[in-house]
């Protein structure tokens, strides 16, 4: 019997590995999107910033729930859970949102998305005209697959660079659409 | 032929020099020529090597290599150029006198790190995900002997003697010293969270860790492994000492900047904005400058070691990293 519940645990350790915080593969991927909105950099940082706001412009966020709690190394940080209307989520850390700059960044720390060890920037920048915003959307990234080849499908680069580029472009798209229509 | 073609480049490189200098006050100050030495940078999103001549700051070549190459090693007695393709997992030989691929080495597992013994005679090469190092005489390339180590072995790096193989294993939080005499390990060094980047001063006396998830670099007295600990900036990847080891300079990949560290002091003396997500860096000791690879922003930030300022950045490939030592002296 000690032996059977020994092989379980040990199961279950080794089927945990590939979602610890430790081991990712060794190339990191990029999605880059940007996107022009008329409407005052002020105004657009307003509602980038709010961390725990992104329900209010991202189409495929159902809802959000922001906490503040204790981070590995002890100090106070932000985070938030974001639920997606496909029934997945993903829970966040705020690493910074920076007035001077008009950068924010973050990074996932657990969810549901195919791909591992993510941070992201969204920097907001005055437009090549007056009373234009341009907004910036970087996220770095590893497929989640964390073993020698062959790369099974759904775990690999594409899959990962796939779901993010779905992410930023519904995101900034609306982004577009809900800050020049607030007034 | 050949040799008819590097003194015609050599010339020209010389009017260059001396048009900048017509026009360029600054040229005054500089009492000697730059020398011509050679930074090469693997393009990991372009399966690329830029290479930069690091008198003129100018990408003189690019070379295709094999898929999302990373690490990097450069031989200067061989004049021979080491990068290893992760995802092709192969290593690709650059002969620098005409920055052509000459070989192509099929390697099992996943190839990230890489160093040369000092004698250039082996290539020691890390595979990421199998926990090994593969030990590959340059001369005959299919003789390989490899040693098992801790997990997700990344950076390497040699004494000045050829004595001992550093690891930096990843995930294990520890260095890993291999006699590479026997090939096997003699002792394992606790370091922070995640060491990916390792460097061993000109004289051996440092080495140094950088610790990924620590924020911090080890700096270990490689006779009585001694460490000193010393925060740096976020998520830090790699380092590169001065030759007369009383600097170092590390990438704060997600701070986009460097650290410069006084070694004597054992503190930060500046902190430098670079390109985005900087990586790999390589000191050219004899021009005084340090190149830095910055992933996010697909090129080359120059530091001017003299000022601990920005010089220049130069526009490299798709995902620049360069890991490894990677300046190669003619």
């Amino acid at each position: 019997m000690k032996k059977i519940l020994a092989i379980i645990a040990l199961g279950l350790s080794i089927s945990l590995v590939p979602y610890s915080a430790s081991a990712h593969g060794p190339s990191p991927q990029k999605v880059e999107k940007s996107i022009t909105i008329k409407a005052d950099p002020a105004k657009v940082w307003a509602i980038v910033k709010d961390f725990g706001g992104i329900h209010k412009w991202h189409p495929g966020v159902a809802s959000t729930k922001l906490e503040q709690k204790k981070d590995d190394n002890g100090d106070m940080a932000t985070y938030r859970t974001l639920t997606f209307k496909d029934g997945g989520n993903v829970f966040e850390k705020l690493r910074s949102a920076d007035d001077a700059t008009m950068k924010l960044k973050y990074e996932i720390v657990t969810g549901t998305l195919p791909l591992t060890d993510y941070n992201a920037v969204m920097t907001v920048t005055k437009g090549e005209n007056a009373g234009e915003t341009t907004v910036t959307w970087v996220g770095r990234f590893y497929r989640l697959y964390k073993l020698n080849p062959p790369i099974p499908a759904g775990q690999d680069d594409e899959t990962a660079i796939k779901a993010i580029t779905g992410v930023f472009d519904s995101g900034l798209a609306n982004l577009k659409k809900v800050a020049e229509g607030s007034k | 032929m050949k040799t008819h073609s590097i003194k015609s480049l050599k010339i020209n490189h010389f009017i260059v020099f001396l048009l900048a200098c017509a026009v360029n006050s600054i040229c005054h100050a500089e009492t000697k020529p730059l020398n011509h030495n050679f930074a090469y940078i693997t393009n990991q999103g372009e399966d690329t090597v830029s290479v930069i001549d690091t008198a003129l700051n100018q990408v003189i070549n690019t070379i295709k290599v094999g898929k999302a190459p990373v690490g990097i090693a450069v031989s200067s007695t061989l004049q021979r150029v080491y990068i290893s393709n992760v995802e092709s997992q192969d290593i690709s030989v650059i002969d620098a006198s005409n920055n052509t691929v000459i070989d192509t080495i099929k390697i099992k597992g996943s190839p990230v790190g890489l160093a040369l013994s000092p004698d250039s005679k082996t290539l020691y090469i890390a595979d990421w995900f199998d926990n090994r190092i593969l030990a590959m005489s340059t001369a005959q390339t299919n003789s390989i002997r490899e040693v098992n180590v801790g997990d997700a072995p990344a950076g390497l790096t040699l004494s000045p003697d050829k004595q001992w193989l550093y690891v930096a294993n990843r995930d294990s939080n520890d260095i890993a010293i291999i006699d590479t005499a026997t090939l096997s390990i003699n002792k394992r060094i606790k370091v922070g969270k995640h060491p990916y980047g390792v460097f061993i001063s000109a004289t051996g006396k440092y080495l140094v860790s950088v610790n990924v998830r620590d924020d911090s670099v080890s700096i270990i007295n490689t006779k009585t492994n001694a460490q000193k600990k010393i925060k740096v900036g976020y998520h830090p990847y790699c380092a590169a000492m001065s030759a007369d080891e009383k600097t170092l300079y590390v990438t704060n990949t997600q701070d986009d900047s460097v650290t410069v560290l006084n070694i004597a002091t054992q503190k930060p003396i500046a902190t430098i904005d670079v390109g985005n997500t900087p990586e790999g860096i390589s000191i050219d000791d004899a021009n005084h400058r340090a190149y830095i690879a910055n992933w996010g922003s697909n090129s080359v930030s120059v530091i001017d070691t003299t000022t601990n300022k920005l010089l220049t950045t130069i526009k490299t490939g798709e995902k620049s990293r360069a890991f490894g030592q990677f300046i190669l002296v003619k």
